[in-house]
């Protein structure tokens, strides 16, 4: 497993995304109100810039009237076909037994941390003074 | 092209204008089918309780597509460009279009970019599917709105296999014209689709 540090903590503020290429994989790293998520770029159902979809919330309903909408902007909506996937875990809902976006752990770490290693920060140049986001893959 | 009438904006707003310039390029049609989801609830006062409130609701939410793609002037912007409205029923289509008309001779200068009545850029572009054909009790109510529409504009979908399909034998009322007849189950399909 490598670290990978994709941005400062300013670059990202919450309700904005990141795409890049790491390796050869395109993957998305989001702010969500504060919170961190790195999703693979790839739709399971066929192979769509999924990352690219509107932020929703889950719709969901026990009785007729009794409505609840929750999770919102933690829902990533495919662009192609409208799949729905859980940005926290990748899960999807529609099957979540057989679909699932390949989600990658994203944290933030001192740069005094990032300084030391072992990570791989080929653009971005760290220093002690900032927090940075980085991708485990 | 299959676009869908429930969306993340209302089809008419400047993100969906790459797909109508390169429909119009292409020769082909936009059809706006019913469905979709943006993430938005599906009525304008949020989440209904029933699936016969969304079956329903089509009608609505393509009325929201129709509208924003007139009154942004997609259709002012692309004169070729021919969009076929599907699974939403054409009931509405006058009551619509009269709306819009009426509204657009007072506000017409917020969008001056729409150029002529609304009715007119909908009578010019827009086809329709029937299915679920609209059902009233006097069936001379339905030529009428046909009759608005047009004979050319109109045509047969069943949505076979779907529970609420139509049946061709069924579909139109008696005392339609053989010309008609044919321009409503083949000759307006291959003109919209370019295969005549």
């Amino acid at each position: 497993m490598t670290r990978h540090v994709i941005a400062t903590v300013n670059e990202l503020p919450p309700g904005t995304r990141k795409f890049l290429t790491i390796g050869e994989r395109p993957i998305a790293v989001f702010n969500i109100k504060g919170e961190f998520f790195g999703l693979l770029n790839r739709c399971p159902h066929q192979g769509a810039a999924l990352c690219e979809g509107p932020l929703i919330g889950l719709a969901q309903s026990s009785d007729p009237g009794e409505i609840e909408y929750t999770k919102l902007g933690e829902i990533i909506r495919c662009p192609w076909h409208g799949w729905e996937f859980d940005i926290r875990t990748g899960q999807s809902y529609c099957d979540p037994k057989r679909f699932r976006a390949k989600a990658y752990p994203v944290n933030v770490e001192p740069g005094a941390s990032v300084v030391k290693g072992p990570y791989v920060a080929e653009t971005i140049a760290v220093s002690v003074e900032s927090d940075y986001v980085v991708v485990d893959l | 092209m299959l676009l869908l009438s429930r969306n993340v904006e209302p089809l008419g707003q400047r993100r969906y204008w790459p797909i109508y310039e390169a429909a119009e390029e292409a020769g082909l049609p936009i059809g706006v089918h019913a469905f979709g989801f943006g993430g938005n609830p599906i009525t304008a006062s949020g989440w209904p309780s029933y699936y016969i409130e969304e079956m329903v609701g089509h009608s609505q939410c393509q009325q929201t597509a129709l509208a924003s793609i007139v009154l942004e002037g997609v259709f002012e912007r692309h004169p070729k460009l021919k969009m076929a409205m599907i699974e939403a029923g054409f009931g509405w289509a006058p009551s619509l279009s009269w709306r819009l008309d009426k509204c657009w001779q007072r506000l017409r200068s917020e969008v001056p970019h729409v150029k002529r009545p609304p009715s007119e850029y909908i009578r010019d572009h827009v086809y329709w599917t029937t299915q679920p054909m609209e059902d009233p009790e006097r069936r001379d109510h339905l030529l009428d709105v046909i009759d608005w529409v047009g004979w050319d504009k109109l045509l047969f979908a069943t949505d076979y296999p779907h529970w609420d399909y139509d049946d061709p034998s069924r579909v139109l009322p008696a005392g339609v014209s053989d010309a008609n007849r044919e321009a409503f189950y083949l000759d307006n399909a291959l003109k919209l689709y370019g295969l005549a």
